[in-house]
């Protein structure tokens, strides 16, 4: 159905259609809308064209500064992707060394000592306290006995 | 003419606010048309029109120069028309027997036969009544205002297959009301 074509269809909804095209609503009073319309944007300021807002001249600089962002971004989001990778590999390999040490009795001493308070630097310390304990003992036996001998013998 | 217009679209473009309100004197009764036809309601409708080029006024710096400067206000005063449509409840006044009067005069006067606002909005009210909003709309801008598809699809903002399938369904509905009407005064008859 086509409004535009004026021709009398038999269909009621044609006739009502075209009824209706053809039968514009009257404006009446045609000065009311265009002082109404001229006194409101008097008041109000048009919007500046966006070919005035950037002077032209500064264009080719904003577009510059807007790529050279765009371009930093992207190479930031790469990098961190790279670094995020190269830490997931990372600690997938040590996690799979750590699963191929095998454990044995002395390590669990080890891990024994250094659990209660032992640390390498007495190391030294502790080796001489037991050498001079050993000494003074094997003395003390050795005079225990040289005694004992002359008190056996005549 | 065409290019006095043209002129006078570019100097309000500039914006020049002479030229601005003899775009407007020029552009009313259309714009006045469209609007009445969406609302169905004078006083509705002088309003989007004057809400309509003011926006027009204030976004002039949108307006694409390459699309005719009509098609653009029509679907700013269409949009504006939409918006009241939504916000305003109407009431419903119409009675059967004013609408079988008119539906009489129509038609059995002649085709130049002339309706007033008030029966014009009579009809179009009882036309699209009952219909969804789409329905509504799609069938008052095609077949009363009498825009093409791809008017209708810019000021909607809805594809192809979804206006044809308004306009189908939205044609049968009133076509059954009708029916209706003309089986009951048959019957009278």
């Amino acid at each position: 159905m086509n409004p535009d074509s004026g021709k009398q269809s038999g269909d009621p909804l044609d006739r009502l259609c075209n009824a209706l095209h053809r039968n514009e609503p009257r404006l009446h009073d045609r000065d009311v809308i265009p002082r109404k319309v001229m006194e409101t944007i008097g008041n109000k300021k048009q919007a500046p064209s966006r070919s005035a807002y950037i002077p032209i001249v500064r264009r080719p600089v904003l577009i510059f500064a807007q790529r050279l962002l765009t371009a930093a971004s992207v190479s930031l989001l790469i990098l961190f992707g790279v670094e995020q990778y190269m830490v997931v590999k990372k600690v997938n390999t040590l996690e799979e060394r750590m699963a191929s040490v095998h454990v044995e009795p002395a390590t669990n001493v080890a891990a024994r000592f250094v659990r209660s308070g032992f640390t390498f630097t007495s190391l030294p310390e502790r080796f001489l306290v037991r050498k001079n304990l050993i000494a003074f003992q094997r003395n003390d036996i050795r005079s225990h006995l040289e005694s004992t001998i002359k008190h056996v013998q005549p | 003419m065409q290019q006095n217009l043209q002129e006078t679209i570019t100097r309000s473009l500039e914006g020049n606010q002479e030229a601005f309100r003899s775009l407007v004197d020029h552009y009313q009764q259309p714009a006045f048309t469209l609007a009445f036809r969406i609302l169905c309601d004078e006083e509705e409708a002088k309003d989007a029109v004057q809400e309509g080029f003011i926006k027009v006024w204030s976004h002039l710096n949108r307006y694409d120069k390459t699309q005719p400067f009509s098609s653009w206000l029509f679907r700013i005063i269409a949009n504006c028309s939409i918006d009241r449509v939504r916000k305003i409840r109407r009431r419903n006044e119409i009675t059967l027997e004013q609408i079988e009067i008119t539906l009489e005069r129509i038609r059995t006067e002649d085709p130049g036969t002339t309706l007033d606002n008030q029966e014009i909005a009579r009809l179009i009210r009882f036309l699209a009544s009952g219909l969804p909003e789409k329905q509504q709309l799609v069938f008052i801008l095609r077949d009363i205002q009498g825009m093409d598809s791809a008017e209708v699809k810019e000021v909607l903002g809805i594809p192809d297959t979804l206006i044809k399938s308004n306009l189908y369904h939205a044609r049968k509905s009133i076509r059954e009301k009708l029916e209706k009407i003309y089986s009951m005064e048959r019957r009278q008859l």
